[in-house]
C-alpha cells in the first residue's frame, strides 16, 4: 500500500494498513512524534508487514556513490565532479495528481488536533505542531536520513541534540509555530557531528560529508557529486562525517562550519542557489 | 530536533530507552490523540 496522504496522517494510515496485513511504502515523514513512530514499528512487527519509508535518495545513484566514497574513505580526489544521470527521483505527472480537498476545519486536523486551521494553507501545514513538525522534519528528513544511512546508524540515533539561530516569521505577516530557519546540531556517541542548516524551505540543497582527509558533496538538484581532498577541512573523529545543508551566499564563506572551509570549491557548485518547492 | 528547538536547550538522547535526559522533553515524545482516536 502506498501512503501519500498529508504528513499528519502518515503514521495513522500506516497503522491501519499494517493492521490490514498490507506491506507499506509511506512518504516521509514517518510520524509526527517519536513515540508514534515506535508504535508504528511495533505494530508492523506484530502483524509481520514490511514497511518502507519514502526516503528514495537511498536508491539514487549519486547518493549511493557518495556513500561508498565516504565508507571506503576514498574521498581523496581533487575537485573532481562526478555526474550521475540515472536514478533520478520520480515526480508524478501533473495530470495524475489528485485534487486536494478544500480546506476545512475537521478534515485537515490530525487525530490529535482540533485547533483552528483557517490561517493555514496546504503547503504550510508542516509549519504547525498539530499537523507537522516544521520544515526540518519535512524536507530536512531527507538529509537526516542520508546521515543515518551513510553512518549505518539506522538502529540507533545521535546522543545529543541542540538548535540555534532559530527564526520565526513576523506574526503580522504570516504564522508559523515552528521556526522557518534554524541550525540543528546533533552528535553521535562516537563523536561524529551532524549540522542541518535549514534556510526557509531549503533553498540550496546539498549534503556534504567532511572527513579527516577531505569532503564529499551531493547536490540535490543536479545529482552532481563533488569531492576534494582538503586537509584543512577537518572534523573528528572516525572519518568525521558532518551533515551540512544550508543556503549559501556566493562564495561559500569560511564561517559556514566551525572548521575552516575548503579553499577551493568548484564554481559549478558554488554558483548554484535556486529556489525550489520540490520535496 | 523539534523538541530541542521548542525547549531551546541541549538534549541528551538514550537510544536504548528511547528517552531524553529531560522529563519536560519526554512529555513531548507523544501527544494523546483526541477522542475517539486511540492506538490499539
Amino acid at each position: 500500500m502506498l501512503i501519500a496522504t498529508g504528513n499528519r496522517w502518515h503514521a495513522t494510515a500506516s497503522m491501519f494498513a499494517a493492521r490490514a496485513g498490507k506491506d507499506i511504502y509511506c512518504e516521509k515523514p514517518i510520524s509526527l512524534t517519536i513515540r508514534e513512530g515506535r508504535q508504528l514499528v511495533d505494530l508492523c512487527r506484530r502483524h509481520g508487514t514490511i514497511y518502507q519509508a519514502g526516503t528514495q535518495r537511498r536508491s539514487t545513484e549519486s547518493y549511493q556513490f557518495a556513500r561508498e566514497l565516504v565508507r571506503q574513505g576514498k574521498d581523496r580526489a581533487r575537485c573532481t565532479p562526478w555526474k550521475c544521470r540515472s536514478g533520478r527521483r520520480h515526480r508524478a505527472a501533473p495530470a495524475q495528481r489528485c485534487r486536494a480537498p478544500r480546506l476545512g476545519l475537521r478534515p485537515m486536523a490530525r487525530p490529535g488536533s482540533v485547533a483552528p486551521l483557517q490561517l493555514r494553507t496546504r503547503q504550510r501545514l508542516a509549519l504547525f505542531l498539530d499537523t507537522g513538525e516544521g520544515m526540518h522534519t519535512d524536507m530536512g528528513t531527507h538529509y537526516t536520513d542520508q546521515m543515518q544511512w551513510v553512518l549505518g546508524t539506522d538502529d540507533t540515533m545521535p546522543v545529543e541534540f541542540e538548535t540555534g539561530d532559530m527564526v520565526w516569521p513576523d506574526p503580522k505577516q504570516w504564522m508559523s509555530e515552528t521556526a522557518i530557519s534554524g541550525t540543528f546540531k546533533c552528535r553521535y556517541a562516537n563523536g561524529v557531528r551532524g549540522i542541518l542548516y535549514q534556510r526557509k524551505g531549503f533553498t540550496d540543497r546539498y549534503i556534504r560529508y567532511i572527513g579527516d582527509e577531505g569532503w564529499v558533496q551531493v547536490d540535490d538538484e543536479t545529482d552532481i557529486v563533488t569531492a576534494e581532498r582538503s586537509p584543512s577541512c577537518q572534523t573528528r573523529p572516525e572519518g568525521g562525517l558532518s551533515l551540512v545543508q544550508r543556503q549559501l551566499p556566493h562564495p561559500r564563506p569560511a564561517r559556514w562550519h566551525p572548521e575552516p572551509a575548503p579553499a577551493a570549491v568548484s564554481s559549478e557548485v558554488a554558483h548554484r542557489a535556486r529556489p525550489s518547492s520540490r520535496a | 530536533m523539534t523538541i530541542a528547538a521548542r525547549l531551546n536547550r541541549k538534549l541528551g538522547w538514550d537510544a536504548v530507552k528511547e528517552l531524553f535526559d529531560s522529563e519536560e522533553a519526554n512529555r513531548m515524545l507523544y501527544r494523546e490523540p483526541r477522542a475517539p482516536w486511540r492506538v490499539v
